[in-house]
């Protein structure tokens, strides 16, 4: 819940009050509650709402609305890399590499970042992501593909230099 | 059929997703097979994903559960009770395990 809010704040503190108010939402309207949804789509539903009615509050949305790229806005080429070599999960153990992660995904312009949050760190399907911003699949899917995409060019030169290639040794008999 | 990177790339995100037809999954694959530029960005962007996914890299703030808590509290103590007079804790509780279900994106690739 707090992730995703801040996927739609940025600031911390904006994104723990809404998930405060979400949690205390659900807590009041658990009666309506209906099983025709997972409970974990309808809290996200409360919080999504809760974040919307905040941004308006604040007067943002026009902002973002107009700094946010169009779905259909031209095509997201990824980082042409030849030699990637995979990243252990094991350096997540350093905090300069979870804050490299972090800002690649809020840098992320706010449709990518909200598709990407719901999808790939909150685990929900593409249809439950849809669903949740009220999208179509065909529009969550473009959104997540560009979303995707998008934080290579800037992580991939970075995460290399995490794991750098081994010397190479010369060996004259090869 | 025989497809160009540039049709792969468009690709990735649904091949990672085991969402593209049958007949389109097959050329892409075939292309990956030996386009190692290709190759390389669909690993690394299965890799990022797997990276980010990770619940270490977004964590809760310091004390965030504590002060959710008080303010359902406080909610409680001018409610008179909680939901069907659930206790506070009982009901986060049953909260947090319907929301911490995560499932990792392991690749079915």
């Amino acid at each position: 819940v707090y992730l995703i809010a801040l996927s739609f704040m940025k600031s911390e503190a904006d994104a723990e009050d809404i998930a405060q108010e979400a949690f205390l939402k659900a807590f009041r309207h658990l009666s309506t509650f209906r099983d025709e949804s997972k409970f974990s789509t309808w809290l996200i539903s409360i919080t999504l709402n809760e974040a919307r009615s905040r941004l308006r509050r604040q007067t943002i949305v026009r902002m973002q609305s107009l700094d946010d790229p169009p779905d259909d806005g031209g095509v997201v080429s990824p980082a042409l890399l030849r030699d990637w070599r995979e990243i252990a999960s094991e350096v997540l153990e350093r905090q300069e590499i979870r804050q490299m992660l972090q800002e690649a995904v809020i840098s992320l312009p706010t449709i990518y970042r909200q598709v990407f949050q719901l999808r790939d760190v909150e685990a929900l399907s593409v249809k439950e992501t849809a669903e949740a911003l009220g999208i179509s699949v065909s529009s969550a899917k473009v959104r997540l593909h560009r979303a995707r995409m998008m934080p290579q060019k800037q992580l991939s030169p970075l995460l290399k230099s995490v794991n750098p290639r081994p010397k190479r040794r010369w060996l004259p008999w090869l | 059929m025989v497809i160009e990177c540039k049709h792969v790339w468009g690709y990735i995100s649904d091949y990672l997703d085991a969402a593209l037809p049958e007949d389109i999954r097959l050329d892409v694959q075939k292309h990956l097979e030996h386009c190692e530029i290709c190759s390389a960005i669909l690993d690394s962007t299965r890799n990022i994903i797997i990276l980010t996914a990770d619940e270490r890299v977004f964590e809760l703030p310091v004390g965030f559960s504590e002060r959710l808590h008080a303010r359902i509290d406080l909610e409680l103590q001018g409610t008179g009770g909680g939901y069907n007079n659930e206790p506070c804790r009982t009901w986060c509780a049953r909260i947090s395990a319907t929301t911490r279900k995560r499932v990792r994106i392991e690749s079915t690739i």
